[in-house]
């Protein structure tokens, strides 16, 4: 017999694990009996093996059963001892509701917050999964950084999308995208402003996971004019007819046959895709053919396919390798930098990308809102170890008795993480009905469409059951091994009442770090608050309120524009009236001029006007005239500027610009032989913003060029909006009686720039407001049981003379010190970090002391307020009734 | 007889008790049955008849000493009881009747 060999230890634990107690000695001193007489015959290898299958076998029920009355020694989870726990814990929290309603009710409001922000963050980040191909899908984003001018565009040139076919091998396929602007769809007597209204190469099909129901998509884009539409719309349009070969006009003239009908696609997508039309339609819509082999007219989306395995850096080079091979030298314009945006990535990193039509969050937005929920859910859990720990006092004598009759360390702490757990379990339930209550509410408040049942998932329940372990062992963690520290004997005899108070400087902090972290989410969410009024209320250089756009509907209404203006100032309701192609708030055309001499193209926006305009809009003139009807030449010699364009055409002051000649290739023009403008600069108009507060006002010129002119705007006396909507229908409808009267308010318009800001801003409200209420809840706690600690004390000083306030005094001291140690810690942070987010806008407010004080005396005040209503308790209490009892 | 049903398996383990007399425990027992029928027999199917025999009222058992190869384990050792004897009697007496009530020549032959 060798001496060394030993059967597998895990197996051998595994059966100490498992086997009743009374029952292992024998079990095992047999097994290795066995497996002793194993080896001498088959061999270690197989005797260890045969001992994990006898192991194995004795997982029986006669083998696991342990005997009632086992007194030895006890086992932690035994049936007795759970009853037990569950019995004191109980009756502690029946004798003490209060403790435990905080407890519970700041727990479940700190993770119902935590839940809704999960189930927000995870609707956030769901975008684009659905395609099949997402990880290898890009969409092309292009950066223009040039004398301190930075434009980020999601736009790129129609010859791209071939060119990388054509050169780049990694490339597998791309597909462009051009899209409508919502055009007018119409079939028979259905019309429809049509959103999500696209062309695209048919490659779109392999590329994004758009399953079809009719059609094939080798087949469906094929022929010019040919259109996909989605199930909804077909539904939409045609009710149960058959869709398929129908003519759908588009825009007044264009039509468009349906091919195909695919799916509707499902919301999280950064495209909104209703129909979809073959590329090659757009040869109907330009006359300019060679436009779809520009390297310049950055009209398109272009998205790539990469190979598999294909590094996108790499492709990165190689564009613009080929852009500098390939392009042509006219249309290059060298300061763009083309790169590869990942296809997830479009919806939450897209922010700063102009002239985009994906729908965009913010991933700003997202780890703002992690950030919070995590804060939420610390001040909860702080409450949770401040009360335990507080109230340890009252359990240090069940402590003591259980240690003294032979508790181990391991089964005290067992019993306090088990009692958080519980409570943790309690609020998780709360919290989950808690969030199921108020998500239609606030998907309502903040247009999200967030839901409970929807994300119900194996995967989120075993989530939230981990969040429940560790949020449970979080809060109890402390209290458990603080509590099962006490000594028994000094319990007893009653001299722990110093230790006691062991606890203090951790209480201390936690209600430092509680209301540094309350401080700081006051002092952010009043920063976004005056950011983002700032943002409403700034003077734009121009009067946004009180003016309606209207497009006009057909080619009569554009040309007779000036009969219908004259008409729309008849109604004393309308003030004032201009035709035009350029708004702020909405689209305007991107254009260049050039100045005599100079062969390059200076890009610059560009706003086709007439000279209504200025006055219409309420701009301000810095230097030289408006444009007027009494200077017959005004609509083919002049032009307007803003600042901004007299400084980067390098033109000193704007008084030097006037006179100054510039060129412009028309659109349109009436003259075939002389397609240049030739133009001097007559006036020069205050900078207005006419894209949102995020980006810097450019260089823009304004003039006139009729046929451009697709809309007409009117100022409404205020106070008359609904009347003039009323006259200006009727008008429209009768020029126009086959179409709807569509019409928008521009400050409407303008808002929707910041309607991801607004969200943002009520949602940080709430949560912010729900983070001090919590924080509050626990000071509650304490400054109660802090008031019944020192009962008896407040009784002699009564005795003894002090006065009521005094005693509120003595009592709110403590807290303030501690409230007004927490402000100062959070006021740098909050300044730093409200100053980063600040950053994303070009023009912001500062972040002004006011801020920190109004949010500290916030702070204070709240604090004040919760601790006095206990401390005047106390102190109006009668010192007789204190004192008596002992 | 229904209250001193014994299993087919039981009755084999109460027997081999009684074969091995002052030495019956887990493993002696476990390798005299593997002797006698010479089918393979787990250690845990025999802990747990011992069990339910004990449970049963037919054996007690006392624990023994230990030795070098159980790891200074001790071993439980087995008697039979009263009951068990009383079982183990009654069984036998009903299958001597039912032998004795087989007319000769009625079972058919076979050689051992």
């Amino acid at each position: 017999m060798k001496p060394t060999t030993n059967p597998p230890r895990w197996a051998d634990q595994l059966l100490s694990w498992f086997c009743a107690p009374h029952l292992l000695e024998e079990v095992q001193g047999d097994l290795y009996e066995r497996f002793q007489r194993r080896v001498r015959v088959f061999g270690v290898e197989t005797a260890r093996r045969q001992y994990v299958w006898e192991v194995l076998s004795f997982i029986k029920p006669f083998a696991i059963k342990r005997k009632s009355n086992q007194t030895t020694s006890p086992f932690i989870f035994s049936h007795d001892m759970i009853k037990n726990y569950l019995k004191i814990a109980i009756r502690n929290l029946q004798r003490q509701r209060l403790y435990a309603v905080i407890n519970v009710l700041g727990l479940a409001v700190g993770l119902a917050c935590c839940l809704t922000i999960y189930l927000f963050i995870k609707d956030e980040l769901r975008y684009d999964t659905f395609h099949e191909k997402a990880d290898r899908t890009y969409r092309l984003r292009n950066d223009r950084i040039s004398e301190g001018r930075v434009n980020h565009m999601a736009r790129s040139a129609p010859a791209y999308g071939p060119a990388m076919n054509a050169h780049i091998p990694e490339v597998e396929k791309t597909f462009r995208v051009f899209s409508f602007n919502d055009p007018l769809v119409v079939y028979n007597n259905n019309r429809f402003k049509q959103t999500g209204f696209i062309l695209a190469d048919s490659t779109i099909f392999d590329i994004l996971t758009l399953p079809l129901v009719r059609g094939n998509k080798e087949e469906v884009l094929k022929g010019q004019g040919s259109l996909v539409i989605s199930e909804s719309m077909a539904e939409r349009y045609f009710g149960k007819e058959d869709p398929i070969n129908k003519i759908l006009t588009v825009d007044g003239g264009l039509k468009m046959r349906i091919t195909g009908v695919m799916k509707d696609m499902p919301r999280h997508s950064h495209l909104e895709l209703n129909a979809i039309g073959s590329f090659s339609t757009l040869r109907d819509i330009i006359s300019d053919h060679a436009r779809l082999e520009n390297w310049g007219w950055q009209q398109m989306f272009t998205y790539v396919l990469l190979t598999q395995g294909a590094d996108p850096a790499k492709v990165t080079d190689k564009i613009t390798d080929m852009v500098k091979r390939y392009a042509n030298p006219d249309q290059r314009d060298d300061a763009y930098r083309t790169s590869l945006q990942p296809l997830k990535d479009i919806y939450l990193h897209s922010a700063e990308l102009e002239y985009d039509i994906a729908r965009k969050g913010n991933i700003r937005y997202v780890y703002a809102f992690a950030i919070v929920a995590l804060f939420t859910l610390l001040i909860a859990c702080f409450n949770f170890m401040n009360l335990s720990t507080a109230r340890s006092m009252q359990r240090a004598k069940e402590v003591g008795l259980r240690k003294s009759i032979g508790a181990q360390r391991s089964q005290l702490v067992g019993q306090f993480l088990g009692e958080s757990m519980v409570l943790t379990a309690l609020a998780m339930v709360l919290a989950i009905g808690l969030t199921a209550a108020v998500l239609p509410v606030l998907n309502n408040w903040a247009g999200k469409e967030l839901s409970l049942l929807e994300a119900l998932s194996p995967m989120l329940l075993l989530q939230i059951l981990g969040a429940m372990l560790v949020v449970g062992l979080l809060a109890g963690v402390y209290p458990a091994f603080f509590l099962s520290a006490f000594q028994p004997i000094k319990v007893l005899k009653g001299t722990i009442e110093s230790k006691a108070q062991g606890g203090y400087g951790l209480r201390k902090t936690l209600v430092v770090v509680q209301f540094a972290v309350s401080t700081a989410l006051i002092i952010g969410a009043g920063v976004v608050y005056y950011q983002l009024n700032y943002v409403q209320q700034k003077n734009l250089g121009f009067n946004k309120e009180q003016l309606v756009i209207m497009p006009f509907q057909t080619d009569e209404m554009k040309r007779d524009y000036k009969s219908i203006k004259q008409e729309l100032l008849q109604n004393p309701n309308i003030e004032s009236a201009t035709a035009c192609y350029g708004l702020p708030g909405g689209i305007f055309a991107g254009d260049g001029v050039r100045l005599p001499g100079q062969d390059k193209e200076v890009g610059i926006s560009m706003f086709l006007i007439d000279p209504d305009y200025i006055p219409t809009l309420g701009m301000e003139m810095v230097a030289g005239r408006n444009l007027s009807d009494q200077y017959g030449t005004d609509a083919e010699e002049a032009f307007i500027l803003n600042e901004t364009a007299v400084k980067s055409l390098g033109w000193g002051s704007p008084e030097q610009a006037l006179g100054k000649e510039m060129l412009w290739p028309k659109w349109v023009p009436s003259n075939p032989a002389d397609t240049l403008k030739r133009g001097k600069v007559i006036g020069v108009v205050k900078d207005f913003h006419y894209k949102s507060l995020h980006q810097k006002i450019e260089p823009l010129v304004l003039h006139v060029h009729e046929p451009a002119n697709y809309t007409m705007v009117a100022r409404v006396r205020p106070e008359k909006m609904s009347a003039a909507l009323d006259f200006l229908k009727t008008k429209w409808e009768t020029r126009a009686p086959e179409f709807p009267f569509e019409y928008e308010i521009l400050d409407q318009q303008f808002a929707k720039f910041y309607e991801s800001e607004q969200i943002f801003k009520k949602l940080f409200l709430l949560f912010t407001s729900l983070s001090v209420f919590i924080a509050c809840l626990g000071l509650l706690g304490l400054a109660t049981f802090m008031a019944q600690q020192r009962t008896k004390e407040i009784g002699i000083r009564k005795v003894m003379g002090a006065s009521v306030p005094g005693i509120v005094l003595l009592l709110s001291k403590d807290f303030l010190k501690l409230i007004l140690i927490g402000i100062i810690i959070a006021s740098p942070l909050a300044w730093y970090f409200m100053n980063q987010w600040l950053q994303s806008f070009s023009y912001r407010i500062d972040v002004q002391w006011w801020m920190f004080a109004l949010a500290g005396l916030l702070v204070v005040g709240v604090a004040l307020l919760t601790v006095s209503f206990q401390s005047i308790k106390a102190a109006l209490m009668n010192p007789i009734q204190s004192l008596r009892s002992e | 007889m229904e209250r001193n049903y014994l299993g087919e398996f039981e009755e084999l383990v109460l027997l081999t008790v009684a074969v091995l007399h002052d030495n019956a425990y887990g493993v002696a027992i476990t390798e005299e049955i593997e002797k006698q029928t010479g089918r393979t027999v787990s250690l845990s199917a025999v802990h747990a008849a011992l069990n339910r025999l004990e449970e049963k009222g037919m054996l007690s058992s006392r624990l023994g000493d230990a030795t070098a190869e159980r790891g200074g384990r001790r071993k439980r050792l087995f008697t039979v009881l009263s009951l068990g004897s009383y079982s183990l009697q009654s069984i036998r007496e009903t299958r001597n009747r039912l032998w004795d009530s087989i007319s000769p020549d009625v079972l058919p032959a076979f050689s051992l």
